[in-house]
């Protein structure tokens, strides 16, 4: 059922939400091409992903901004790890093995005391009532065909 | 009531009245004054012109006034020959063409429909025991909406169907939420309200929900309407349940998505390694290399264009392109997408000029979507101009009417006559067309719903052979803010060219 609330387009001015969707910022990031590198200054980024090429391609670009970055190719493990609070950011794919990405989400937020900020990095295709839902638990939500790492990395600055 | 309409009436003829006067009494005075000062003429010569003139504006005026006073009884003679049962091929008093009087005309021409409607139905009630009964035993959904919209029936059928509990007198829109690609049903009413004293539409594909979540189908709705009935129903609706058919069609559509997502993957992978390829490679390979690195990247980014493009058509058609309108500077964003733009067109060995005036008012615009709106045009722009070097020229302007207007303009092969009024089609409605204009054809269309939903006109300047403008406007923020608080009273806005639940009046 629909909620008529969440599909109001109405003109949003304060925006807290550093999300990528919604943030005019978007099309700055996305024209840059080169990442600066040293901007993650020893940051810890958690990739939970399980497509390797993937993994590999944020890992690089990861590492050479300056960030440290790990990458965890399943839920249930991304989870534990993410648990472990060693990370400033977490990148949380949604269809992943053993444990998909928003119930990850949900164990996450069950811990106030967690700080990492989560992004949801997908490329899975929701109906905007879920997506709303889903950016609204998480820090930020991307659809990881629509930038390159470097815009992702770029991106990452804002937290 | 009609008291007061008839005094505004007689108030208005008098004026209307003393106005002919002053005018015929002015006219006569005016020529004698210029005959008496300018000529030599006699005094005997110059009474009869003045005469000759009051004379004819006399004419003149009286037969305008006995216009404006005959009028209303013509309008109330053909609205009496309208409801006669030897008559009927009269067809109802357009009264919004009405000038003096219109009111009373309006309400008289009410009366008399009432007055007949209660004779005509007087011994037969809408609603009776036996008519209830037959009712109940349809297998299709009826719902009867009183004059204030609440629920005044609701046959067996409907109570199943959307689970109603307790729905005497309550809204509908309280009960149950209707998604379709047309006019809402409230709006309907209040439309035909004004308008007519009977109406009968239909919906096609009407996602049916009900407002605590328990019930989603989709139906084909009849809507037939009666003013003031006394049944106490002005509104009649009857449910076609066609769940099975678009149930399948909703199936597809998630197997679009699902492919979708599909594909994008290998596409993430290869975006992300062209631009290592980029990164790594700059400076270390020759220039032909380069090249093809380029032109790979261009590729991956047309191919994400198209994704993105399917996508949002899919939502588009199921109404779930929702916009989020933000107060932002055109020129930056425009700016911005531009020179993501660039290496697409420069690839083809194009380049793209941008021209923006200055003070341009901030713009209520879904980042994402204009994105969407500059990327496709541009796109388009590169693939018909191939053998000029001439730049793609994008201007931003005001309008002349206070909108912030956006050109996109190419010296290509421009567009065929016969095309350009498909244009902004879907693509399969002007496939017989492909072999002039190559592409899906969903980007325009994509354009010209995310245009509207922004409350912006979209157009297309072409000559073939000579180039094609393609412009679209955007209203500034300050003034679709005011539309959004004044139309925020029946309850519905857009989306791209369906109309959900919150507010409306200001989908064009």
């Amino acid at each position: 059922m629909q909620q008529d609330s969440d599909n109001i387009p109405k003109p949003v001015t304060d925006d807290a939400t550093p999300s990528l969707y919604k943030t005019p910022e978007f099309s700055d990031i996305a024209s840059s091409v080169t990442s600066d590198p040293g901007s993650g200054s020893g940051k810890k980024v958690l990739c939970i992903e399980d497509e390797a090429f993937i993994g590999d391609l944020y890992k690089h670009a990861l590492q050479k901004a300056g960030y440290e970055a790990d990458i965890i190719n399943d839920g249930k493990a991304g989870l534990e790890r993410a648990l472990s609070g060693d990370y400033d950011i977490i990148l949380l794919d949604i269809v992943i093995p053993q444990l998909l990405g928003i119930d990850v989400l949900h164990e996450l937020r069950k811990n106030p005391d967690l700080k990492s900020k989560i992004i949801i990095a997908t490329n899975l295709e929701q109906d905007d009532e879920t997506r709303a839902a889903v950016e609204k638990e998480a820090d930020a939500y991307i659809i990881k065909a629509e930038i390159t790492p470097s815009q992702l990395v770029e991106f990452l600055k804002n937290f | 009531m009609s008291g007061g309409h008839l005094d505004s009436f007689k108030k208005t003829f008098s004026l209307y009245l003393v106005f002919g006067l002053i005018i015929t009494g002015a006219l006569a005075s005016g020529t004698a004054y210029i005959l008496l000062a300018n000529t030599v003429l006699d005094r005997e010569i110059v009474i009869v012109i003045v005469t000759s003139v009051v004379i004819i504006a006399s004419v003149i005026v009286g037969n305008v006034l006995a216009a404006l006073l005959i009028k209303p009884t013509q309008y109330l003679a053909q609205a009496i020959y309208h409801i006669s049962p030897n008559e009927h091929l009269v067809a109802a008093p357009n009264v919004d063409k009405l000038g003096v009087g219109r009111e009373l005309v309006a309400n008289l021409t009410r009366q008399i429909y009432d007055l007949s409607s209660n004779l005509s139905s007087a011994n037969i009630p809408m609603v009776k025991d036996q008519n209830s009964d037959l009712l109940d035993s349809l297998p299709v959904s009826v719902l009867g909406l009183n004059d204030q919209g609440n629920i005044a029936f609701a046959n067996t059928a409907a109570i199943s169907a959307f689970s109603l509990g307790t729905w005497k007198d309550v809204p509908l829109t309280n009960l149950l939420n209707m998604k379709s690609n047309s006019i809402a049903l409230p709006d309907w009413i209040a439309q035909t309200k004004q308008k007519s004293i009977n109406a009968t539409t239909q919906w096609q594909k009407v996602e049916v929900s009900s407002n605590d979540g328990t019930v989603k189908s989709y139906y084909d709705v009849a809507a037939h309407y009666r003013q003031k009935h006394p049944s106490g129903i002005e509104t009649l609706l009857v449910f076609f349940s066609h769940y099975d058919q678009y149930d399948q069609e909703e199936t597809a559509l998630s197997m679009i998505a699902l492919s979708v997502h599909e594909i994008r993957t290998p596409l993430t992978i290869m975006r992300g390694y062209v631009e290592a390829l980029q990164q790594e490679m700059a400076g270390k390979v020759d220039s032909q290399t380069q090249t093809y690195i380029d032109r790979l990247g261009a590729s991956t980014d047309n191919l994400t264009t198209f994704m993105t493009n399917i996508l949002s058509v899919l939502k588009v058609d199921q109404n779930q392109l929702n916009l989020q309108l933000q107060e932002s500077s055109w020129e930056e964003h425009i700016t911005s997408i531009v020179a993501n733009s660039q290496n697409r067109a420069s690839v083809r060995g194009k380049t793209i000029s941008l021209s923006v005036a200055p003070n341009l008012p901030k713009v209520g615009i879904d980042n994402i979507s204009l994105g969407e709106v500059i990327t496709n045009l541009i796109d388009n722009a590169i693939k018909y101009s191939p053998d000029d070097k001439k730049p793609i020229r994008i201007e931003v302007k005001l309008d002349t009417d206070g909108a912030v207007l956006t050109t996109v303009s190419d010296d290509g092969v421009g567009i065929p006559d016969s095309v350009v009024p498909n244009l902004f089609n879907r693509f399969y409605r002007n496939h017989r067309n492909r072999h002039h204009i190559s592409g899906s054809g969903l980007g325009l269309y994509l354009c010209k719903e995310i245009i509207s939903a922004h409350h912006g006109n979209i157009w297309v300047k072409s000559k073939e052979g000579e180039g094609t403008t393609i412009g679209f406007t955007l209203m500034p923020f300050s003034q679709l803010d005011e539309a959004d608080k004044s139309g925020a009273s029946n309850g519905f806005t857009p989306v791209a060219h369906g109309w959900i639940k919150n507010h409306s009046m200001q989908r064009r």
